[in-house]
């Protein structure tokens, strides 16, 4: 039910599986929110020419909350910029709720909200919590009747009541991403898009954040990228991982635990071990050095290889300290997937 | 009409925003007061050793003649230096992102931005004049009210407009970091220099002349200190445009005011436009973070 990204269009919306279908039902409108198809995007950066898009084709239901993992420099927020329409695609094709993307960027504008990675740096710091959200009100045309209630019900939902008079340098790092994030669903825009939105917030105003978005998943289509494997295994509909700008690949979390995880996982602290030499014998998804000759790894095994292993490792005097069965992860697929490309 | 309302709403939240952090700091107002009051005193006092000599056609007031130079130069120090630093500002801050997915037009938000300079340099006009005739004896007359008012209009458009030809080159020719050429050829070497806030232009050689009849200040002054200075004359040419085309003087400064308002500020507006097109193909229209 995964699907490998090509470059035809008609395949990657048969590839929306029916349990995201199903999580969207209800709503006014259903289909794509969004399609791009074969888009590319060439940067400069210091004059060397980067391919920041490459050949990227996919889709994204109204509805649906569609994350983009990938290492860094992967193209996560040249992709969501080129989304907002912030950067033109080079070559190729996408619409955003049926306008096109270059043509139609204005009318686009009343359609989609942004959060960046450093917003904050953005706010307006002489101003108060409740004055900056009252501010962009303004800028994003919510009327004032509206927007003051508007602004006080998220602010409460998000937990910032208590902030509301304080200014910028007044708040911790989580608490100014916070108003970073109210700041874009204020306008409550069709769709959103989050770039690495809960770096620097706690588990509970992560929480609270997602809470708040999940609420208000008939109304609101999110696209967001993240570095947290547990945020996406718990929130994502489906999964993007990008690598230099490609997708590797595109499905929902559990076809890509269940596809590409099929060897029982393990976790181990090691000492006196070469680590090359494990790797030619064992799947080695993540190593930890903790020192030269010791190491924590999570590995995969078919099940019955595990006394070989442990035969192994005797035989090459390793310090076994300890050894335990995991649960698959989502962070194992990803691995697996940038380690393999 | 409704695009416009929300362009004067969105004006108007930037206006609001800017004057809470201008009032935030309440030290502002005195060290603002005592500026043009210093800089006034200095024109003063260099008005003792200049006597009562003659300003040409200007009349014999030193401290008039130049109360109106420091009042356009507080104008053209918004109007022509500011688009740049601000659009600087945006987009070093990370808020060059959410101005452009907002529904407002390209222009807004600079002009929001400015507002800051418009309450901090606007009102040094005022106060100016009011020093000026306060303490240093300055005098004024009000002979040409829809001259005067044509003036303003053109001087405030025209150096507006060279100000976003200034900015379209943060985009245009990726003048990222602190300054660029363009403010500082015009503003720093040639409207210092040849613009005429602290000299007649006539008493600078021809070639600077020529040089000072292609910037807006040089017409505006004329105007302004014909029209406002007692003893003035209305009549008698001093800029090398007036002796060519030998109409009144205040017609020919009117004219020509509002010939550059019409080339400066389309061809402003159009290349900041151009410059965010550029940006948003190569990718550079906001910063990466």
């Amino acid at each position: 039910m995964y699907a490998v990204v090509t470059n035809s269009l008609t395949k990657i919306y048969n590839t929306v599986p029916t349990s995201v279908k199903a999580k969207v039902r209800g709503m006014k409108e259903q289909g794509p929110g969004l399609w791009v198809k074969n888009a590319f995007k060439l940067t400069s950066r210091n004059t060397r020419r980067v391919v920041a898009v490459d050949a990227l084709s996919f889709s994204v239901e109204l509805g649906e909350i569609f994350a983009i993992v990938g290492p860094n420099g992967a193209g996560k927020t040249s992709l969501i910029k080129m989304l907002s329409g912030l950067l033109y695609p080079t070559s190729g094709n996408a619409k955003v709720l049926g306008f096109d993307l270059v043509k139609d960027h204005e009318k686009i504008k009343d359609k989609i909200a942004y959060v960046s990675t450093s917003g904050w740096m953005g706010l307006e710091w002489q101003l108060t919590v409740y004055e900056n959200l009252l501010f962009y009100a303004d800028l994003l045309r919510i009327p004032r009747r509206k927007a003051k209630p508007t602004i006080l019900q998220t602010m409460k939902e998000l937990g910032m009541n208590a902030y509301a008079h304080k200014t910028i340098p007044q708040l911790s790092a989580g608490m100014r991403q916070m108003l970073t994030i109210a700041r874009g669903i204020i306008a409550k825009r069709p769709i959103i898009y989050l770039d690495e939105p809960t770096t620097s917030l706690d588990p509970f105003a992560r929480k609270r954040m997602w809470e708040y978005l999940l609420k208000r998943r008939k109304e609101q289509t999110v696209i967001f990228s993240s570095h947290d494997p547990h945020e996406i295994e718990e929130y994502a509909d489906r999964i993007m991982i990008l690598k230099n700008g490609k997708a590797l690949i595109v499905s929902t979390p559990q076809v890509l635990l269940k596809e590409f995880i099929t060897e029982q996982i393990y976790q181990a602290e090691l000492s006196n071990v070469n680590l090359s030499d494990l790797k030619e014998r064992i799947n080695v998804i993540d190593a930890l050095s903790l020192s030269d000759k010791s190491v924590k790894i999570r590995f995969s095994l078919s099940s019955g290889n595990l006394n070989d292993l442990l035969t192994f490792l005797i035989s090459r005097h390793v310090v076994i300290h300890n050894i335990t069965k995991s649960d698959a992860q989502i962070s194992d697929v990803y691995t697996r997937f940038i380690n393999d490309e | 009409m409704n695009s416009m309302t929300n362009q004067l709403r969105a004006i108007w939240a930037f206006s609001k925003r800017e004057m809470i952090i201008w009032t935030s700091y309440r030290v502002n107002i005195w060290t603002w007061i005592i500026d043009v009051f210093i800089n006034t005193s200095i024109f003063f006092l260099i008005s003792l050793l200049v006597g009562h000599h003659t300003m040409g056609v200007y009349g014999t007031n030193y401290v008039s003649f130049v109360v109106i130079g420091l009042s356009i130069y507080y104008i053209s120090y918004t109007n022509l230096g500011d688009p740049f630093p601000r659009v600087a500002r945006i987009y070093w801050n990370g808020t060059m992102d959410l101005y452009m997915l907002s529904p407002l037009s390209y222009f807004t938000p600079i002009i929001g931005v400015m507002f800051r300079s418009v309450i901090d340099d606007y009102p040094r006009v005022g106060l100016a004049f009011l020093f000026g005739w306060l303490f240093f004896g300055a005098t004024f007359a009000f002979k040409a009210p829809i001259y005067v008012l044509l003036g303003v209009i053109f001087i405030g458009f025209s150096t507006f407009g060279i100000g976003m030809i200034s900015a379209s080159s943060f985009y245009l020719l990726n003048f990222k970091r602190g300054s660029e050429p363009i403010s500082f050829i015009l503003q720093d070497v040639i409207i210092a220099l040849v613009g005429g806030y602290y000299y007649p232009i006539n008493i600078l050689p021809m070639y600077l002349q020529i040089l000072a009849s292609f910037i807006p200040h040089t017409y505006a002054l004329d105007l302004f200190r014909r029209a406002l200075l007692p003893g003035a004359s209305l009549t008698k040419p001093v800029l090398p445009l007036q002796y060519v085309l030998k109409i009144s003087p205040l017609a020919v400064d009117t004219l020509a005011l509002g010939v550059m308002t019409f080339t400066f500020l389309p061809l402003g507006l159009y290349l900041y436009y151009a410059g965010i097109q550029k940006a948003r193909k190569e990718g550079t229209l906001t910063r990466w973070q």
